[in-house]
């Protein structure tokens, strides 16, 4: 084979080369992916609660999201001691890692970030500002629940009924990724029919709007910023990133080999880390694991691992 | 990571483990409940399985 062949070869395979971190994570997302749309190759339904964004109500999902039990939990008035101690388990191992390579609706931002379009930066007040939408978003779903399981206990099933649509999961009435994954499905396949789904939610031409604008907010925000829904709206991410600052795996700066600090890998961070403020570990609430400025780093000054 | 990290990641550990303990042995204490709640008649249906082959006293 002739030197120029080679030369083309090594450049063509570039690309690849230089995203492995990447072409793994992609494989894990599609993989994971199916594992729970898994109703469609056949397999059953499972009683295990994960911390990802995927609606339990989907047409084939085998799994309970992890938000959803929590605020089902509390609208029965149980304590919800298996989704605290799941969110506990996976935050404290893993952070926000599950975000960035299991959750469906990270894989479907990471789809739409590849759309050509040129992407926007939030400054790092605003970036904080912006989190806030989650914490209402938590404080609304869990303190409506709550309230729901307190009528419950008090007059039994026929006062949960009250609240029709908002009575078993009240953010799943507005939340973009059970609009994309169940809502616009069932829609799509069956229509809203006023003696079923229609009289079972209500006023249901206000809410169904009003979540389609809801998603289409979403679904410009993702375009224009990466993970936007991640990094501001998502309850799970937010509940997860709590743990990105004392998780046991994470991503490490060894900044003894990036001595001329040249950014790249926080330009290639999807979700604005301020990677190079770090010392060490970085443990910033943002932080999905992603390996994106794994890939990007030149010298190899970063890396994955365990860091107890 | 610093001792204070450790420790929170030791609490966090610990707490979610003690809460699915309390998780598995709650379900278990509700499995055993609808079991002692079943009538004779369940009791046959449940047993079936495990007698299929074998003389029923209770026939």
């Amino acid at each position: 084979m002739t030197k120029n062949k080679e030369k083309n070869i090594t450049l063509s395979l570039r690309p690849i080369t230089n995203h492995k971190i990447r072409i793994v994570r992609i494989i894990t997302q599609l993989v994971i992916f199916s594992l729970l749309n898994g109703l469609i190759f056949g397999l059953a339904r499972v009683s295990l609660i994960l911390p990802i964004e995927y609606p339990t109500g989907g047409p084939f999902s085998t799994v309970w999201s992890g938000f959803e039990a929590l605020q089902y939990g509390l609208t029965i008035f149980t304590f919800p001691y298996l989704v605290i101690a799941i969110f506990g388990l996976f935050g404290a191992v893993a952070g926000k890692t599950t975000c960035g390579w299991a959750c469906p609706m990270g894989l479907f931002q990471d789809l739409f970030s590849y759309i050509p379009i040129k992407k926007k930066k939030v400054s790092k007040p605003t970036e904080k500002s912006l989190r806030s939408f989650a914490v209402f978003i938590i404080i609304f779903a869990l303190v409506f629940s709550l309230v729901i399981g307190i009528s419950y206990n008090k007059n039994g099933a026929a006062a949960k009924d009250a609240y029709g649509i908002w009575g078993n999961i009240p953010y799943s009435v507005l939340d973009p990724v059970a609009t994309i994954f169940a809502t616009l499905f069932y829609y799509l396949k069956w229509g809203i029919q006023a003696e079923t789904l229609g009289a079972e939610m209500g006023d249901w031409k206000f809410w169904f709007i009003a979540r389609i604008i809801f998603l289409a907010i979403i679904l410009i925000l993702i375009t224009l910023y990466p993970r936007a829904y991640c990094r501001w709206f998502c309850p799970t991410g937010y509940i997860l990133g709590f743990f990105n600052r004392f998780s046991l795996f994470g991503l490490k700066i060894n900044k003894n080999r990036c001595p001329t600090g040249c950014n790249k890998c926080e330009k290639a961070c999807p979700v604005q880390v301020p990677i190079l403020d770090y010392d060490k570990n970085i443990t910033h609430p943002n932080c999905t694991n992603c390996g994106e400025c794994i890939d990007a780093c030149p010298e190899g000054a970063l890396k994955i691992g365990f860091r107890f | 990571m610093n001792t204070r990290n450790r420790i929170y990641v030791i609490i966090t550990l610990s707490i979610a483990i003690l809460f699915l303990i309390i998780a598995i042995v709650q379900s278990q204490i509700d499995s055993f409940s609808a079991i002692t709640k079943m009538t004779e008649e369940e009791v046959k249906n449940f047993l079936s399985g495990y007698l299929a082959g074998f003389p029923k006293p209770w026939e």
